[in-house]
C-alpha cells in the first residue's frame, strides 16, 4: 500500500499506449536510437524496441513521446 | 517556458525529426505544406535549430509572449476601444435632462432644488435603484403637505419626475363663512326664498348686479351684532336682446360617408406615405400613433380621413325669418337651467336684405339670479 502511495505521488511509472497508427509513451527516460523502421527507448528499468514503417515522432516532451507509424511489433527487454 | 511556432523549409521531414529527437529538442510536429514543415518548440531551442537549418522562420508565439506581441501590434486599436468604452460608460451614466411633470411652477422649483441637494442635477451621475428609492421617500416626507405621490423614473439619460399634488380641503371652511346673497345680474325680482338672513328687497324691486338681497349681517337697532351665513334663492326677470342673421343661400359641409385610412412614416421630421395616400382639403382628420421608436427617430401614424362635401341650401324670406326666430330661441334656451323659462319675447327689428335677413328679438326670462358675497370680518 505504501509502495502504491509513493508511486502515485512520485509518478515514476512508465506507460506505453498503443493506438491505431500511434504509440504514446509516458515517463520515458531517453531515446536510444531512431530510424525510419525502428525506435529504441529507455524506460528506466526496462527498454522498448518498436518496429514499424514510416516512423515519425509527432510530439516530444520531457516525459511524453507520441510516435506515428504503421506498427509491426513492440519488444520489451532489460 | 515560452513556446514558438517555426517553419522549416526542407525536402525531408524525417531528417528534421531525427535531428530534433537525437538532439533532445522538445517539439510538437504540427503540419506540412509541400516542403514547409511547421513545429512547435521552446523558444530557448530556436537558436540551435536555426544554426542547423538555414531556412527557418519564426511564425507565431504562444503564451504570455503572444499576448504582449498582440498588444504591441494593436495598441492604438486597444487604446481607442478602451477609451471609447470609457466614454460610452461615462455618457450612459450621466443625466442630461430632468423633467418634472407639473404645472405648478413654485412646486417645480422647490423639487429642482430638493433634487439638487441629493445630487440629482443636469450633468450629474445616475443613482442606483436603492438610492433613488431613499431620495423619493425623503422628498415625500419633507413635502407631506404638498405631495400625495412621487415617482422618479429613469429613461436613458433622463430623469422624469411624476407626481400627484395634495389637494387641501378648504371648501368646508368657506362653506361656513359669513356671506350675503346678492344679485348675479341686473333684474326685476320675481321670487325670493330665504332660509336664513335679513331680506332687504321685495318682489318687483329692481336690483343691479352685486346688490345685496338677503343680508348676512345682524343688527340690533343701528348696532352691529354679528355676521352669519345667509342662505336662500332669488329668481328675477332678466332681459336679453338677441340679433340673428340668416342668409338666403348658405353652404353646409355634409359627410359623404367615405373614410380613408392613411398610414405614414415619420423619420427625423420627414413624412413618408406607406398606404392610402389621399390629398384633399375636404376631410376631418384624426391621427393615431401606432409605432414610436424615438431612439431611431422613427414613428408610424394612422390618419383616419372622413371625407366631406359642400352642399348649397336656398331658403325663402319666410323660411329665413322662421329659422332666425328658432335660432334666437335656441340661443336663449341653451343658457337656461331647471325652473328657468322664457316669460315673453318680442321681435324688435326685421331687416330683410338682398342676400340675408337680420332680426333683433327682445326676451324676458325668468332666471335664478342668486349669487354670494363673502363678508369681511368687521372690527368693532
Amino acid at each position: 500500500m505504501l509502495r502504491n502511495l509513493v508511486s502515485y505521488i512520485k509518478d515514476n511509472d512508465y506507460l506505453v499506449g498503443v493506438y491505431k497508427n500511434k504509440i504514446y509513451i509516458y515517463n520515458y527516460k531517453y531515446i536510444m536510437d531512431i530510424d525510419s523502421n525502428n525506435i529504441k527507448i529507455n524506460l528506466g528499468n526496462k527498454k522498448v524496441k518498436i518496429n514499424g514503417k514510416n516512423i515519425v515522432v509527432e510530439k516530444l516532451e520531457n516525459k511524453e513521446i507520441l510516435i506515428k507509424l504503421e506498427c509491426k511489433g513492440i519488444e520489451f527487454y532489460e | 517556458m515560452n513556446k514558438i511556432q517555426i517553419k522549416i523549409i526542407h525536402n525531408n521531414l524525417n531528417i528534421l525529426i531525427y535531428y530534433l529527437t537525437r538532439n533532445n529538442i522538445k517539439f510538437e510536429y504540427l503540419c506540412s505544406k509541400k516542403n514547409n514543415h511547421y513545429f512547435k518548440i521552446y523558444k530557448s531551442d530556436y537558436k540551435r535549430v536555426k544554426n542547423k537549418f538555414k531556412k527557418v522562420k519564426l511564425v507565431d508565439y504562444y503564451g504570455k509572449e503572444r499576448i504582449i506581441k498582440f498588444i504591441k501590434k494593436n495598441y492604438i486599436f486597444i487604446l481607442s476601444l478602451a477609451f471609447g468604452l470609457l466614454i460610452l460608460y461615462f455618457l450612459s451614466t450621466t443625466i442630461f435632462f430632468i423633467e418634472i411633470n407639473t404645472n405648478n411652477d413654485e412646486l417645480k422649483n422647490k423639487l429642482y432644488n430638493e433634487l439638487n441637494s441629493y445630487n440629482i442635477r443636469k450633468y450629474g451621475r445616475i443613482k442606483s435603484y436603492k438610492e433613488l428609492n431613499k431620495i423619493k421617500k425623503d422628498i415625500l416626507k419633507n413635502n407631506q403637505d404638498k405631495l400625495e405621490w412621487l415617482e422618479i423614473k429613469r429613461e436613458g439619460t433622463k430623469y422624469e419626475v411624476l407626481l400627484t399634488e395634495r389637494v387641501i380641503p378648504i371648501i368646508n371652511n368657506l362653506n361656513n363663512s359669513p356671506r350675503h346673497i346678492v344679485a348675479s345680474k341686473d333684474a326685476l325680482i320675481k321670487h325670493i326664498v330665504s332660509n336664513k338672513g335679513v331680506i332687504l328687497k321685495d318682489v318687483n324691486d329692481y336690483v343691479k348686479k352685486g346688490e345685496i338681497i338677503i343680508s348676512g349681517d345682524l343688527y340690533k337697532g343701528e348696532t352691529y351684532i354679528k355676521s352669519f351665513k345667509a342662505s336662500g334663492e332669488v329668481y328675477g326677470e332678466v332681459w336679453y336682446t338677441v340679433k340673428t342673421i340668416i342668409p338666403y343661400k348658405y353652404i353646409e359641409y355634409v359627410r359623404n360617408g367615405k373614410v380613408i385610412n392613411h398610414y405614414y412614416l415619420e423619420f427625423l421630421g420627414n413624412k413618408m406615405s406607406l398606404i392610402g395616400r389621399y390629398n384633399t382639403n375636404m376631410s376631418m382628420n384624426n391621427t393615431f400613433l401606432l409605432v414610436d421608436k424615438p431612439y431611431l427617430g422613427l414613428r408610424i401614424y394612422k390618419e383616419v380621413k372622413e371625407l366631406y362635401e359642400y352642399k348649397e341650401f336656398k331658403v325663402s324670406k319666410d323660411e329665413a325669418y322662421k329659422e332666425a326666430i328658432k335660432r334666437s330661441d335656441k340661443s336663449i334656451k341653451n343658457k337656461l337651467k331647471d325652473k328657468e323659462y322664457i316669460i315673453s319675447k318680442k321681435v324688435l327689428n326685421i331687416s330683410p336684405m338682398s342676400s340675408k335677413i337680420e332680426i333683433e328679438v327682445f326676451y324676458k326670462v325668468y332666471e335664478n339670479i342668486t349669487d354670494t358675497l363673502l363678508i369681511e370680518e368687521k372690527k368693532e
